[in-house]
This record gives structure tokens, C-alpha cells and sequence, in this order.
């Protein structure tokens, strides 16, 4: 970027902070228009699943563990059927996992994670972020102009960018901390981090439904070193196995790889 | 009937995360940040093999924080999960794959359609099916009724992880970890034979 170029960002940086009350009134409500935009790009894609047995196991698993996430969110979980394995955090609190994410799933300690590592990016504002920095390049761009409608009608396209290119490797690392620190407070397992990235790193880059995943995010390898190194082994592990739990995931998965399962844990 | 049911949908559920040894990530060779004393079982005695720093090994299988290892003189054994250097892949001999490394559990469809990054940036937004997630959202009742059904019990006690200090070997801040019951494989329950913690 050029002196000039930042110079404008500056200024709209400074005069977006002097409307205050406007942009502060909004912050929710913008994350979750946001946040519609991006999952209405997501969906343009993919299809959503919305048969009962799939969308209220997930839901109720998905707000246990963001129950201590301490957030105030509208969260909603819903999967895509997609055979890539993949998971979007989209602001706001709506978020969607791929039918073949859940195909390499062993079990629901595994899912929570899954979910926290997506509410992580969600509270954290990983995504809004990025929406929020481009918006004022644009804005800079268009020596000012105040946002509009319009600006709504673009973020389906900025988001569809946003998910194609990924995150920094930062914000991934950082969701998965904050995702096994969740899980762990919910009473799940912490070790079942270590077996979803395990099998990320199976399917490799060359396969096609991971093709994404591996180009948006750290390698599951490198994954698994920080969290290791960041501690997650002195993690309290459950002592007792829910008979329950392996049940009712069992039956979700049933339903939602809709017999078509690919891995055979 | 519904007994056979149950072991069924056990069966598929595949491994439950305590009871049962994963396989692990592992075509390639990692390899090890330190030399290791190997274990005879997870948390368990010393079986008298060790592994040098740098050398390659396979991970045949993890059981929690825990992997059972192998080297390329057959050295064979169980050691933490945090004794590997899963950050790069390691060159050297190593284990034959006797096909019990995880590589090829899961075997790729060949009507696989994966959603591409071109998909996702040139998609017509479908508003409509995310005004139908809104119905998804639930409740914080049956949320608590989840999660008794299963008889899943809050951790109690400081769980956070930070990030750990830059290159390799960087030492993290340690959580200050506590569970209302004790874990099953817990670093600090050291048992007999078996070297210090700092030592691996």
C-alpha cells in the first residue's frame, strides 16, 4: 500500500471512530448482517441439511459447549452437504460444518471440538475482522463514502473471498487453544483435538475434499505441535465413557453422512 | 434386539475416546525432540528401549496424550505425544509400515465433490436458507438436558492454553489444570521406574 493509500485508511479509520454511538449501536447487529451474508454465500454452494435428527443434535451440542464460551451470541449450527472437510465461523454466531467433516468424526468429543474451534473464531471476531479491515479499504478507496445498502450486497462477495483464502495462522492457532480450553471446561475429552487434526492430516492435500482445508489453514501437523507445546496434555481428561454420548453421535452421523460414510474409524 | 442395536451403532461410532487406542497420524516420519526412554503402556513402567533426539519414527497409534512409537532398529514403545516433532517430518530409517499406520483408514470416494474455492467465491447467496437456520436455534433447557442425559460432568479449574513462544522447543506457560474426578491419564501420575516429566 502506498503513503497515500495509507493515509486515506487512517483518516477512515479516525472518522469511523468519531461516529461513535453509529458504529457502536451496530456492532451486534452488524456481525450478525454480516454474518448472514457470509452464510447465505456458504449456502449458495452448498446445500443445507435440514432434516431434524441432523440439525437438533448438532444445535444442542453446539450451545452446550458455547455455554462456556461465555458470549452472548444467537448461535446456530447447521451442516452442508458437501463431501469437502470443512467448518465456517461466520460473525453473528452461525455456523456450518460440511457433511464430510463430520464423515472423518470419530466421535462427539471430537465434534465439540469441532464446534468450540468454530465458536472460538465467532467470539473472537476472527472473520469480522477481516470484513471490517476491508471495508475500510474500500471506504478509503471511495475517498470516504458513507457505507450504504450497497455495502450489504457486497459482503456475500467479500466473505466468499474471505473463506477462500483463510485466515492468518494465528487466528487458527488461536482457536484451537481456546477450543480445547472450552471443550475441557464442558467435560470433554481435550485429546480428541489431537484426533481430528490426526485425521485431517490423513486425507492430505491431494485429496480433493481437503483440498481447501489444507490451503486455508496450518498444516494439521503444525496444528497439533502448538497445542501440544502450548500444554494440552497437562489437561484434565473424563474418567468415565458415555454410553450415551457414542449412542446419540452415532445416529447423527448415521443421518447426516446419510450412509455414505468414507471412514471407518 | 436392541442390545445387538447398541453394539451396532458402537461399532460405528468407532472408538470412544478413553477405552480404545486410536490409530495415529502417520505416513510420514516425525521425529523425535529429545532422546526418550520408551514405556511397556501409556503411563506405565519403562521397557528398558530408548529413542535418540532427531531420529525418525512411526507413530503406530496414540491412546490420549500418549503414542506408541517405532524406529528404524525396531525400538518399540509407548512415550508422551509432547516427545514428537509433529512440526516437521523427519528424514531417515524408520519402521517398515506393517499397515497398521493410520494412512489408510480412510479411503477417498471417487464421487467425492469437494466445495472448491471458486464455488465459494462465485455462488448466488442464498438468503433463504439461512432465514431456515434461524429456526435451528435452541434453547438453553434442553441444552442442560443433553448434556445430564449423557452424564457429562463440568471441569472445574483454569484450562487456558497460551500460545507457546516461538520455535521449536519453546516452553508454554503450564495451565493450572483440576477435574472434579481425576483423570485416567494424567502426566503427573508418575509410576514406578518411570522418568520425570522434565525429562522427556
Amino acid at each position: 500500500m502506498t503513503t497515500t493509500g495509507k493515509t486515506r485508511l487512517m483518516q477512515a479509520a479516525f472518522l469511523l471512530l468519531l461516529l461513535g454511538p453509529d458504529a457502536a449501536h451496530s456492532q451486534t447487529a452488524d456481525q450478525e448482517q454480516v454474518g448472514r451474508a457470509a452464510a447465505a454465500q456458504i449456502l449458495g454452494a452448498a446445500s443445507l441439511d435440514e432434516r431434524a435428527e441432523v440439525v437438533r443434535y448438532v444445535n444442542l451440542l453446539g450451545r452446550s459447549i458455547a455455554e462456556y464460551a461465555n458470549a452472548d451470541y444467537k448461535w446456530r449450527f447447521g451442516i452442508v452437504a458437501t463431501d469437502s472437510v470443512n467448518g465456517f465461523a461466520t460473525p453473528g454466531g452461525i455456523i456450518l460444518l460440511t457433511r464430510g467433516l463430520i464423515d472423518v468424526l470419530a466421535n462427539e468429543d471430537e465434534l465439540a471440538f469441532v464446534l468450540a474451534h468454530e465458536v472460538a473464531h465467532v467470539i473472537r471476531r476472527h472473520h469480522y475482522s477481516v470484513v471490517q479491515r476491508q471495508r475500510l479499504v474500500e471506504r478509503a478507496a471511495q475517498t470516504l463514502q458513507a457505507a450504504s445498502d450497497s455495502d450489504v450486497a457486497n459482503l456475500s462477495q467479500t466473505s466468499g473471498v474471505m473463506y477462500a483464502r483463510g485466515l492468518d495462522k494465528g487466528a487458527e492457532f488461536e482457536a484451537d487453544r481456546l477450543g480445547v480450553e472450552w471443550v475441557t471446561r464442558a467435560g470433554y475429552d481435550p485429546a480428541a483435538a489431537l484426533g481430528v487434526l490426526e485425521k485431517i492430516q490423513r486425507l492430505g492435500a491431494a485429496d480433493p475434499r481437503a483440498a481447501l482445508m489444507f490451503s486455508t489453514h496450518p498444516s494439521p501437523n503444525e496444528r497439533l505441535d502448538q497445542l501440544l507445546r502450548a500444554g494440552i496434555d497437562r489437561l484434565p481428561q473424563p474418567r468415565t465413557l458415555s454410553n450415551v454420548k457414542v449412542t446419540r453421535f452415532a445416529e447423527f452421523k448415521r443421518h447426516a453422512v446419510g450412509g455414505r460414510s468414507a471412514a471407518q474409524q | 434386539m436392541a442390545g445387538t442395536r447398541i453394539m451396532v451403532l458402537l461399532a460405528l461410532a468407532g472408538a470412544a475416546p478413553l477405552a480404545v487406542v486410536l490409530p495415529a497420524a502417520g505416513a510420514h516420519a516425525q521425529a523425535m525432540k529429545a532422546d526418550t526412554e520408551l514405556l511397556a503402556e501409556p503411563g506405565g513402567s519403562l521397557n528398558k528401549q530408548s529413542i535418540k533426539a532427531g531420529a525418525a519414527v512411526q507413530i503406530l497409534r496414540r491412546n490420549g496424550f500418549w503414542v506408541e512409537i517405532q524406529d528404524g532398529s525396531n525400538a518399540r514403545g509407548w512415550a508422551k505425544a509432547a516427545a514428537i516433532d509433529y512440526a516437521n517430518t523427519a528424514k531417515g530409517p524408520v519402521a517398515i509400515d506393517t499397515g497398521r499406520l493410520g494412512s489408510g483408514n480412510i479411503v477417498a470416494t471417487s464421487a467425492a465433490r469437494g466445495l472448491s474455492a471458486k464455488e465459494l467465491q462465485q455462488g448466488t447467496p442464498n438468503f433463504k436458507a439461512v432465514d431456515k437456520l434461524d429456526a435451528f436455534f435452541v434453547q438453553a433447557l434442553p441444552v442442560k438436558a443433553f448434556r445430564e442425559q449423557a452424564g457429562i460432568t463440568p471441569a472445574i479449574g483454569n484450562f487456558a492454553l497460551s500460545a507457546p513462544s516461538p520455535g521449536p522447543g519453546g516452553s508454554a506457560p503450564q495451565p493450572a489444570a483440576s477435574r472434579s474426578q481425576p483423570a485416567q491419564s494424567q502426566p503427573s501420575s508418575k509410576p514406578k521406574g518411570k522418568k520425570d516429566d522434565d525429562d522427556w
